[in-house]
């Protein structure tokens, strides 16, 4: 179980973060969205002791990090970087070495890990020859390998094409199975909605958001509506509590609502003329609500 | 402990695989090894051109022959001035001997081609005249003893009276001793900075670093390059070391280098390099290491280390160059006294002073304790910034990113 209890840390005169708290027992994945520069690296380096909080801290198990724990850390840093001369099985075997783990332990496991993660290539090439995706790929393994209790991850989607980012999510979940607290952050909300059991975003060091992401979204309330019936967009206009009306490509429109309640109006007046193939209420997405706190003043 | 064997060990393994340190190794070597092929050959083709020499009678060509032959490459199967003619217009031999007898005196010319190079005819001349000499004796009835006793020389010597009470060869056996560690030393402290450096920016640029950082301490990632890298260093040596072995076995008979080891004793060469010289060398390097590390993990990118290491390659040159200037002509000079105390330039410069004997044992033991002291204070400084340093990616220069970094450690409680 990972603690961070009110963390604040100040560069000069700027709060990089501002009494941020949260919890992440063993077997959860707790996901950290929020704009570039709105704090998440800074709250990883103070997870990881790089840096160390102005006030507030981070427990580890009930205990601060030491160096014991390094060996049950698995961290992925925002921007990659490999030794590009070294073989792909020299390089995994350096860092689960600095892992504590022997060489013997880890040779088994690299042609598995490899075939998970579907690398093309040769466990002997050299890294500087793979593609990019590919060296992503070994340092998602160079990460994960030494099978790490707390595991850190600074964007580890970017750059990844829809397959192997799947690929990746199956390989975060198993570690979770496995009983492993993982933290990550993503601009990618899609993959933040898929696999967090709770959810943070930060705003200026704050948190804005927080909780589970299922509860966040219906605190909005279901002011998004989807419908296709016979109902015009000037005719819908016309009903009280409806915002905007706006068609789609796919003959549907999507409706914002002033409040749910308006929703049973649109019901009611769409059906009254009987079947209708689409209706569908819905609070916002993510997507929609990350915008919306990244667009707000600040009080 | 054990991480950092584990960083030691594969500093040491990526270096010494690498193919610019396979570069280093053999860089001097293939220079040699050019020098000493031209020089070969240009000794074969200087050393003994062929002639051909030429004679009525028989006796005196063969003691003409035998005289020379050490010196000329002669061609013995010519022996008639035509046959003698048409090997130089055939360019076989450069030249001929012509040697004619008349009632025991003895008369030469040397025929040459007017294009071909010029040929040293003084081996000729020599011999030449030493078989007159004999000739002569014979028709005086003198006994070789006396054509020893006509030609017995006056024992001559040069002798040097010393003003110092010290050795004047021994001074200056040191003296050459102290510039060859000082070269050395900037040598491999230029080579070596270089490489820690970028080991260093590079891993920071690359953000392995953070990986590093987040599985060992920085200390261990500081200390472990370091000494990963001066591993390679003295493997370096080590070879080179090895291998003046064996050229010295190889080379040892040949005149100039017996001439040179004639001249300085290779027990006072090698007495000269240990001692004192050897721990100004120890700390010199491992002080500038320590430096370029630093220097290393302030900059941001690997393409920015030759620029770091700058201060490294400043302050080594600023030793070297007052120690080349000063260090032969003048190393009681205040200026030398004076930077055989500065910590980072003391190991150029005192070696000079201990050499020429201008230092008390006091004062090299107050440099060493300095220089010591500066060399600790630097890696725990450094070792300490080494943790800040790598999360500070700034592109605004090597001063501004210490300064950001020095407030950034304040900040930090531990």
């Amino acid at each position: 179980m990972l603690e961070v209890q009110n963390l604040v840390k100040t560069f000069g005169g700027v709060t990089a973060v501002d009494q941020v708290s949260f919890r992440i027992p063993d077997g959860k994945i707790l996901g950290l969205i929020g704009q570039n520069g709105a704090g998440k690296t800074t709250t990883f380096r103070l997870i990881l002791d790089f840096l160390s909080a102005d006030t507030g801290e981070v427990l580890w198990n009930g205990h601060h990090l030491s160096e014991k724990d390094y060996n049950t850390i698995g961290y992925l840093p925002e921007e990659r970087g490999l030794y590009p001369k070294l073989t792909i099985e020299d390089h995994l075997i350096y860092f689960a070495r600095l892992r504590g783990k022997t060489k013997k332990e880890i040779i088994p496991q690299i042609d598995f890990w490899m075939e998970k993660f579907e690398v093309k290539g040769k466990k002997t090439d050299k890294v500087q020859s793979l593609s990019k995706g590919n060296q992503q790929k070994v340092q998602l393994i160079a990460t994960l390998i030494h099978q790490p209790r707390l595991i850190i991850l600074d964007e580890p989607f970017s750059g990844l094409d829809p397959v192997n980012a799947e690929l990746l999510n199956d390989g975060i979940l198993e570690l979770k199975e496995q009983g492993s607290a993982v933290i990550f952050s993503s601009h990618n909300m899609d993959n933040v909605e898929k696999i967090c059991d709770h959810l943070i975003m930060l705003k200026d060091g704050k948190m804005v958001l927080d909780g589970r992401v299922h509860t966040i979204r219906e605190s909005f309330g279901r002011t998004k509506l989807f419908l296709e019936s016979l109902l015009s967009s000037a005719e819908l206009l016309t009903i009280e509590g409806v915002i905007r009306v706006q068609d789609r490509l796919d003959h549907t429109k999507e409706l914002v609502l002033a409040n749910p309640e308006v929703g049973k109006v649109i019901f009611e007046r769409a059906t009254a003329q009987g079947y209708i193939p689409v209706f569908s209420q819905q609070p916002p997405t993510l997507e929609e609500i990350f915008k919306w706190k990244a667009g707000e003043k600040n009080e | 402990m054990n991480k950092l064997r584990v960083v030691i060990g594969e500093t040491y393994k990526r270096n010494v695989k690498s193919v610019s340190f396979i570069v280093m190794i053999l860089g001097p070597f293939f220079l040699l090894g050019i020098m000493a092929v031209s020089g070969y050959f240009s000794s074969k083709v200087a050393d003994s051109p062929a002639i051909a020499v030429v004679s009525e009678n028989s006796e005196i060509r063969s003691a003409v022959v035998n005289g020379t032959k050490n010196k000329y490459d002669i061609k013995e199967k010519i022996t008639t001035e035509k046959e003698a003619k048409k090997a130089v217009k055939q360019e076989n031999i450069g030249g001929y001997l012509l040697v004619s007898d008349n009632n025991q005196e003895l008369s030469a010319v040397f025929y040459t081609d007017t294009k071909g190079e010029r040929i040293d005819t003084a081996a000729m001349v020599a011999t030449l005249n030493q078989l007159q000499m004999n000739l002569t004796a014979v028709s005086l009835n003198l006994s070789s003893d006396d054509l020893g006793k006509l030609f017995t020389s006056v024992p001559f010597e040069s002798q040097k009276i010393s003003v110092n009470q010290k050795d004047d060869n021994k001074t200056m056996i040191m003296t050459v001793g102290a510039m060859a560690v000082a070269f050395f030393m900037w040598f491999i402290i230029y080579s070596y900075a270089n490489v820690i450096a970028t080991e260093v920016a590079s891993e920071k640029g690359t953000r392995i670093m953070e990986v590093l950082l987040s599985s060992s301490t920085a200390k261990v990632q500081f200390f472990g390059k370091i000494i990963g890298v001066l591993l390679v260093c003295l493997t370096q040596m080590l070879l080179y070391g090895l291998m003046a072995g064996i050229a010295y076995y190889f080379v040892k008979d040949l005149s100039f280098v017996k001439s040179f080891f004639k001249f300085i004793s290779i027990k006072e060469l090698l007495r000269s390099l240990v001692g004192y010289n050897l721990i100004y060398f120890v700390l010199g390097v491992l002080g500038y290491s320590g430096l370029a590390a630093l220097c290393g993990s302030l900059v941001s990118k690997a393409e920015d280390s030759v620029k770091a290491i700058q201060p490294v390659t400043y302050l080594s040159m600023v030793g070297l160059m007052i120690g080349i200037i000063l260090g032969i002509s003048s190393p009681e000079n205040i200026i030398m006294t004076i930077a055989s105390y500065v910590p980072f330039v003391s190991p150029f410069i005192m070696l000079y002073q201990i050499a020429a004997g201008v230092v008390s044992t006091g004062g090299i033991f107050l440099s060493i304790g300095i220089s010591l002291a500066a060399t600790i204070l630097l890696l725990i400084f450094a070792a300490k910034l080494y943790s800040t340093n790598v999360l500070v990616y700034s592109e605004k220069g090597f001063v501004k990113s210490l300064q950001k970094s020095i407030v950034i450690l304040k900040h930090e409680k531990n």
